[in-house]
């Protein structure tokens, strides 16, 4: 637009930022997923992606406030339900790049069949996936990678439950790249985002994110994680090796890189094969907006 | 669906599985065409500048309708929340936000109601004269249409339960010494409706065993009804 009438277009950077106030805790570990998501982001746009090509998607939980704080298209779906609402905007323009934001409250138990059957479906998008094993929007409830003996507001004699490992869970359901990174490490959730934002296929980055305020665990990961290295995540023994490596509750070494890459059809692209025309987006967008003017 | 476009609510079409199972013949050069309404699409004519982003999302209006733009489009930061926002988008926790968007819905509600009120919200079948009146929705409206014709009654279906259509219904009941309503269900979901807006039926004639009626059935429970 600007291009075309002689104006330079302004710098990304001025406009991805809004006019939100943060309201995370200090020393949430969102503001890691933050501050990797939005150079990403930036990164992709300098690389020739429209701004307007980016949709962010996401829910309810302290994840969900991440949508006002990035000047791109967002999406505000329903609780458990924003993998579902993400992968209908993606079928519906596909030229559109779809990255999702999910706790693992609302990805991984309301919307847990959401993210199976994109994961199963293998639609073009990612999921981020806020880890940090508690309900922190409703202060301290115990959620379904909360591990046993939690006491919170909802379980105060401890929780009883294990938690199940979400990465083995979306393996086993045909997720075509999955990673670990954790939010005290930048560097390498940005490498991860954007190889999950380019890796053609349902992507997910479980981002071990602490909940400063109602589940610190910032002393024991330290402890326990490493990174990654001579693995080959397109290997499937090795793939699988690493993602049961650690169980969600064990205090075993927890292995944060590029867990696993499969190359599977995408979702949506097999459409061409029952006779359905590439369709030209901006074109069609117009004649729907004109028969509706 | 134009409506729901227009005002870009969703619209809740509710079906029975009478309907959905039912195949009728019909002449389909012989179906008047809908009246199409305007709508109000972003007309792209902005652009950012140091004030922020064009477009607004939930742009203030007169009639609670903010101009429709969809991701993707140039120029365009289409910000759809379901938290109580601000004009971008951006959630809002303000008390004078929190009004001024309650303001705005409310007023996109009668700006819904007052267009719905220009579209014909409410059929009389059967015999629109006579004081005897059956008001049913769904799907014993085929069979009642039938039985109104018979013996000569008025029969009286709203289309649209919400928002509800007041005064069209109490228009097409005008007339009516004794009215009856007949529903598939076993509390009176539509008389309840009808009550809550002042209009008081003498009788329900209520089905819910799972069967649909047949013309030879609702007529004997129309005529005793309505007795």
């Amino acid at each position: 637009m600007s291009a075309a009438q002689g104006k330079p277009a302004p710098r990304a950077a001025a406009i991805l930022g809004t006019s939100a106030k943060n309201t995370w805790c200090p020393g949430c570990g969102n503001f890691a997923v933050l501050n990797a998501l939005k150079p990403v982001l930036l990164g992709l746009i300098d690389e020739g992606t429209r701004r307007e090509d980016i949709v962010l998607v996401a829910d309810i939980g302290c994840h969900g406030k991440i949508m006002d704080y990035v000047g791109v298209n967002t999406f505000n779906s329903l609780h458990g339900r924003s993998v579902a609402s993400a992968a209908g905007i993606k079928l519906a323009n596909p030229r559109l790049k779809v990255i999702v934001n999910v706790g693992d409250g609302s990805g991984l138990a309301e919307g847990l069949d959401h993210i199976l059957f994109a994961a199963k479906r293998n639609v073009d998008i990612t999921v981020i996936v806020h880890d940090n094993g508690v309900y922190g929007l409703t202060i301290g409830q115990a959620g379904p990678e909360t591990p046993p003996g939690y006491k919170g507001r909802s379980t105060p004699y401890g929780s009883l439950e294990e938690p199940f490992n979400p990465l083995e869970l979306l393996h086993v359901a045909g997720a075509s790249y999955l990673a670990r990174g954790y939010s005290h490490g930048i560097p390498l959730l940005k490498r991860l985002y954007k190889e999950a934002i380019l890796h053609p296929g349902f992507s997910v980055v479980d981002t071990l994110q602490v909940c400063v305020t109602f589940r610190n665990m910032y002393e024991a990961y330290n402890d326990r994680v490493y990174q990654l290295e001579g693995h080959d995540p397109r290997d499937e023994a090795q793939a699988l090796a690493k993602i049961r490596e650690w169980d969600y509750r064990s205090d075993g070494p927890v292995a944060l890189g590029t867990l696993s890459v499969r190359e599977r059809p995408v979702y949506g692209e097999q459409f061409a094969a029952y006779g359905v025309a590439e369709v030209d987006v901006e074109a069609k967008l117009a004649e729907v907006f004109a028969s509706l003017t | 669906m134009d409506v729901a476009w227009k005002y870009q609510l969703p619209a809740i079409i509710l079906s029975d599985r009478t309907l959905n199972d039912d195949s009728q013949s019909f002449v389909a050069d012989e179906v008047p065409p809908l009246p199409r309404l305007s709508q109000k699409v972003w007309d792209g004519a902005a652009e950012n500048d140091a004030s922020g982003p064009a477009y607004t999302r939930y742009l203030t209006t007169e009639d609670g309708v903010s101009p429709l733009a969809f991701p993707g489009r140039e120029g365009a930061t289409v910000k759809v929340n379901t938290y109580t926002h601000d004009e971008h988008g951006i959630s809002a926790e303000d008390p004078e936000t929190t009004v001024k968007m309650q303001d705005k819905w409310a007023r996109k509600g009668r700006a819904l109601a007052e267009e719905l009120d220009t579209l014909r919200q409410v059929n009389v079948y059967g015999d629109p004269k006579s004081a005897r009146s059956v008001v049913t929705w769904g799907s014993p409206t085929g069979a009642m249409r039938e039985v109104g014709e018979l013996i000569g009654v008025r029969v009286v279906q709203p289309v649209v339960l919400w928002p509800f259509p007041a005064r069209q219904l109490k228009q097409a009941l005008v007339g009516s010494a004794r009215v009856a309503v007949l529903e598939m269900n076993s509390t009176g979901q539509l008389a309840g409706l009808m009550e809550r807006h002042g209009l008081n039926a003498d009788v329900g004639i209520l089905r819910y065993d799972g069967r649909p009626y047949g013309v030879g059935d609702l007529r004997r429970q129309v005529e005793k009804a309505l007795a």
